[in-house]
């Protein structure tokens, strides 16, 4: 009984840290996301000053595809600026000297403008993610076989977005979780009778793609057994990897929700 | 990295012979009286060329460019080259170029340092 309890304790705070993980992420992705937009239709706009006061009656067609930072809103109207790639490595960086004390152009739009045409941008196409796992079925080989142990736990990693438009990324991950593992007469060569389960700890490495909300993967990984398990050196898999197809879901997308 | 030689130079954007589209159509060495009446057309703008590495590098400051130019050639990622365009034999000069360098055409990335436009050929 107190061994099931002890089993219980570490499920839920797994699952604890599976859901800390999800609103970390959530947080990173407003942060990410915060008040930069890209024009998804042509857009018409104003010269304007930091503060607003329209500089210029000419009106100008933002073009689609541009980026741009929201300054801030009053009333009804947006001062933006366009937004342009920085060179964040500093050999390449040629430390222009410049006396304007105004060295961005502003414009405005209106908020109606910026609700229809515009939306979020994702300027950083790497980014660090965190998220959770799930691998339902392991392939085992030397001997081959096939398991339900599933594996539930945190990832983390880089993810790369290749565009904007098309709702794909690719994630890089490490992960770090716990395993149910059967163990049978086949899994410690004979020493136990009866099926039983084990908890393992394991760490794994995959490649994983999300389209919209939906993730699949590939990952590999090694169930660790408890040293204190009495089945510890008969277990045949020990420090032998596994391959998984991984399964995720993200409840958070910072592309699904306009800021 | 410390660049040997920056010059100003007056550019017409837009693709030869007509300076419609995008690219380079004209590029000289800047002078204040030209300057005046070029600077009358959207696409003619004040600008600077460098070179780095061998690689021309044409910096542009917001505060120079007219805001329809601004617009229209540098607020998104990639600076569009229509079409090869040859740098003028005074320019090759001033920037320690060789006579006949050719810029080709293609896309080029769009860049913000403190404030400047950079596109690196």
């Amino acid at each position: 009984m107190a061994r099931f309890w002890c089993v219980f304790r570490r499920f839920f705070f797994v699952l604890g840290l599976w859901i800390a993980s999800l609103s970390i992420e959530a947080q990173n992705s407003v942060a990410n996301f915060y008040k930069k937009y890209e024009f998804l239709l042509e857009c018409p706009m104003f010269r304007c000053d930091i503060e607003g006061k329209k500089l210029d009656t000419n009106r100008l067609i933002a073009p689609i595809g541009s980026k741009f930072l929201l300054i801030e809103i009053k009333k009804d109207l947006c001062i933006i600026r366009f937004l342009l790639p920085s060179k964040k490595n500093r050999k390449r960086r040629l430390y222009l000297k410049d006396d304007d004390i105004e060295q961005y152009k502003y414009f405005l739009i209106t908020k109606a403008q910026l609700d229809f045409k515009a939306m979020p941008a994702n300027t950083q196409r790497y980014a660090f993610t965190l998220g959770s796992v799930i691998t339902p079925l392991k392939l085992r080989i030397d001997p081959f076989d096939f398991s339900k142990d599933f594996t539930m736990g945190t990832t983390f990693g880089i993810r790369y977005t290749k565009s904007d438009y098309a709702p794909v990324s690719f994630s890089a991950l490490l992960g770090m979780g716990v395993s149910s593992v059967s163990l049978d007469s086949f899994t410690t060569a004979g020493k136990i009778r009866n099926r039983q389960e084990a908890l393992a700890f394991t760490p794994s490495i995959g490649l994983m793609i999300e389209f919209g909300n939906a993730q699949v993967g590939v990952f590999t990984g090694i169930d660790m057994l408890s040293s204190n398990n009495t089945n510890f050196d008969s277990y045949i898999y020990k420090n032998k990897p596994w391959i998984s197809i991984g399964l995720g879901y993200s409840i958070f997308s910072a592309s699904s929700s306009k800021k | 990295m410390t660049l040997l030689s920056i010059i100003s130079i007056l550019l017409t954007l837009g693709s030869q012979p007509e300076c419609e589209g995008f690219g380079i159509c004209h590029a000289q060495l800047y002078e204040k009286t030209i300057a005046e009446e070029c600077t009358q057309f959207d696409n003619c703008i004040k600008a600077s060329l460098a070179v780095e590495e061998n690689k021309v590098i044409l910096i542009v400051s917001q505060k120079e460019i007219q805001d329809a130019s601004f617009v229209r050639y540098f607020t998104k990622e990639h600076f569009v080259l229509a079409k090869d365009y040859t740098l003028p034999e005074e320019l090759c000069t001033q920037l320690e170029l060789k006579e006949g360098y050719t810029i080709p055409k293609g896309k080029y990335e769009i860049s913000e340092e403190d404030g400047k436009i950079l596109v690196r050929f």
